[in-house]
Order: C-alpha cells, then structure tokens, then sequence
C-alpha cells in the first residue's frame, strides 16, 4: 500500500458559525469571575459568619451547663436553712454580705409631704433565699 | 494587518483583534482537535478553551516562534489533557459514535469514503502520543523541529513517533481493507 497522504482521505471539519461569540462569552465569563477574589473576603464573611455565630452560642452554652453547678452551689447553715448561695467567685467567710447604700434616705424623704415611708426593692433571687439584713 | 500586529493588540486587551485572529486559526483548531478526539463538540469545546487561554496568555506569546505553533502547542496540551481522562473513562469507538457525528455544523469535505471511514477509525485507535504528532506533521504541514517544540520532546522522539504513527495506520488499513 503506497503512503496514505492524511490531508486527502480525512475529512475535514469546521467551526461552527457562531463559535467567535462563544468565546467571547466565555472571555467575558472569565474576566468577571477573575473580578470576585475582590470581593471574596466579604463573601465568606457572610457565609462563615452565620457559622460562627453558631458555634460560639454552643461554645457558651456548653461553657456555661459545665460552669452553672459550680455557680449554684448551696451551703446549708447551721440551723438547716439556706443561708445563702455562694459562688466561687466570691471571696469565702461570713455569708452575709455588707453592702453601702451610697442614697442618704434621709435627704431623699425629707421634700415628702406623706408619710415618709421608703421602700428598699433588693434583686432577689427567687430560686435561693437571700437573708437581708439590714 | 498580520498576526504579529493583531498579537499585540490582542496582548492590550483589544477584542476586536482577537475576534480577527480566531477568524484565521478557528477551523484549522477545530479540525485539529476534532482529529485528535473523534468528536466535534468536544473538539469545539476544546477550540473554545484553546482560545480563551490564547486570549488570557497572550502576554506569554514571544514572537521567537510562529503565532500558528503557539496556538497549536496550547491545542495540542488540551487534546493531550482530554486523551489522559479518557484514558479513565470508557471510550466509544468511532463507529458507535458515527450516528451522532452526523449532527448539526458538521460538513465533512471531501465527503466520506470507505477509506475515510477506515481512517478514521484507525486514526482514532492510535496512542495520542503517537496520533498529535502525526496530525500535526501530515494535516497541518509543521516541520518535526516545531512539533518537538511543541509537545516538548526531543526531535529523535518525534520522528519516530511519526514513523511508527504511519506504520500502524498503513497496517490497519491493510487489514481492514483485507477483511472486506
């Protein structure tokens, strides 16, 4: 068989009529995407934010079902009433806590044309019993 | 204008000039790569990518060498890169995909032939390592310097290639033509 010249027996094909356009297309596609590493810092934001926010509500959450026993510990006084709650945080001794009302009452009632009666609303607890005394 | 002028301004980002040097290498690319793969869309697809690399890199061009070898080098990687994966996937024959060949934008010149056929299948069951050198030297006329160029293989390499490339078309042909 004598040398079988390529160019003559294989058939030969072309571009399609519209085949500039597709690649401009594709051209323009290309360039806008090169465009969006810009602004991706913003969109991962976005996106990983949403995720952050979740895993640092079950940090707390977990962070604060391991520490709130500690918190909640009770002492119970020698009359077998609950004196009061003490925290860790706290520094340990007596369970009744000095406080300074810095309000001179005195002062405060003495415009009153009623009776001079002043009411002390104290944050309680209402799942421990405070002792106040004042 | 020639194409060393059309290079440059297509290196400025003129689109215009791009779109005139597609004009000039598109068919040659297509046919290439439809050679190379045995399937016009996919061929287009590759053409398509050729270019869009050709437009992205074209400040990689250096005019030491034609424009038309520069094309074909970024051509024949991608024909190389589709030959690898369908390596892994399974590969239709020719015949099988015959019936779908004769679809839209495609015209075939000069007609099909018995021969043709046969060549094409023969052409098509060739190593690409063999078949990229052989459609480039015999379908579109590079010297074997350019080619090792191109696929960046030693000369010896490609001539041998090129060799054995005919061998194997000229033996399949033979046995085709004597099983008829």
């Amino acid at each position: 068989m004598d040398e079988i010249n390529l160019k003559n027996h294989l058939p030969r094909v072309t571009a399609p009529p519209d085949f500039e356009q597709r690649v401009l297309n594709a051209v323009a596609a290309k360039k806008k995407k090169k465009l969006q590493p810009l602004f991706w810092p913003a969109k991962i934001f976005r996106q990983w934010s949403f995720v952050g926010a979740a895993a640092l509500f079950v940090v707390v959450l977990v962070a604060g079902l391991l520490l709130y026993p500690r918190l909640t510990r009770i002492n119970q006084g020698p009359e077998g009433k609950v004196a009061s709650t003490q925290s860790p945080l706290m520094p340990t001794g007596p369970s009744i806590l000095t406080l300074t009302e810095p309000v001179d009452f005195r002062e405060e009632a003495a415009g009153s044309q009623g009776p001079k009666v002043i009411y002390l609303l104290e944050p309680v607890n209402d799942r421990f019993l405070h002792e106040v005394i004042y | 204008m020639d194409e060393q002028e059309l290079m440059e301004r297509v290196k400025e980002g003129d689109e215009v000039a791009f779109a005139s040097l597609m004009k000039i290498y598109k068919d040659r690319i297509v046919n290439f790569l439809y050679q190379a793969t045995g399937d016009y869309e996919r061929a287009v697809d590759l053409a398509q990518e050729t270019f869009v690399r050709v437009y992205f890199r074209a400040h990689q061009y250096r005019p030491i060498a034609p424009l038309s070898s520069w094309i074909f080098t970024i051509a024949s990687n991608l024909a190389k890169s589709e030959a690898k994966k369908r390596r892994k996937m399974n590969v239709i024959s020719l015949e099988e995909a015959a019936p779908e060949l004769a679809g839209e934008g495609i015209s075939y010149d000069p007609p099909e032939s018995g021969l043709s056929r046969n060549l094409q299948v023969a052409l098509a069951e060739l190593p690409s390592h063999y078949r990229l050198p052989l459609l480039l030297k015999d379908i579109e006329g590079f010297s074997q310097e350019e080619i090792a160029q191109m696929l960046g293989r030693p000369v010896g390499t490609i001539k041998a290639r090129i060799s054995r490339a005919r061998h194997i078309l000229k033996r399949r042909l033979e046995a085709a033509i004597g099983e008829k």
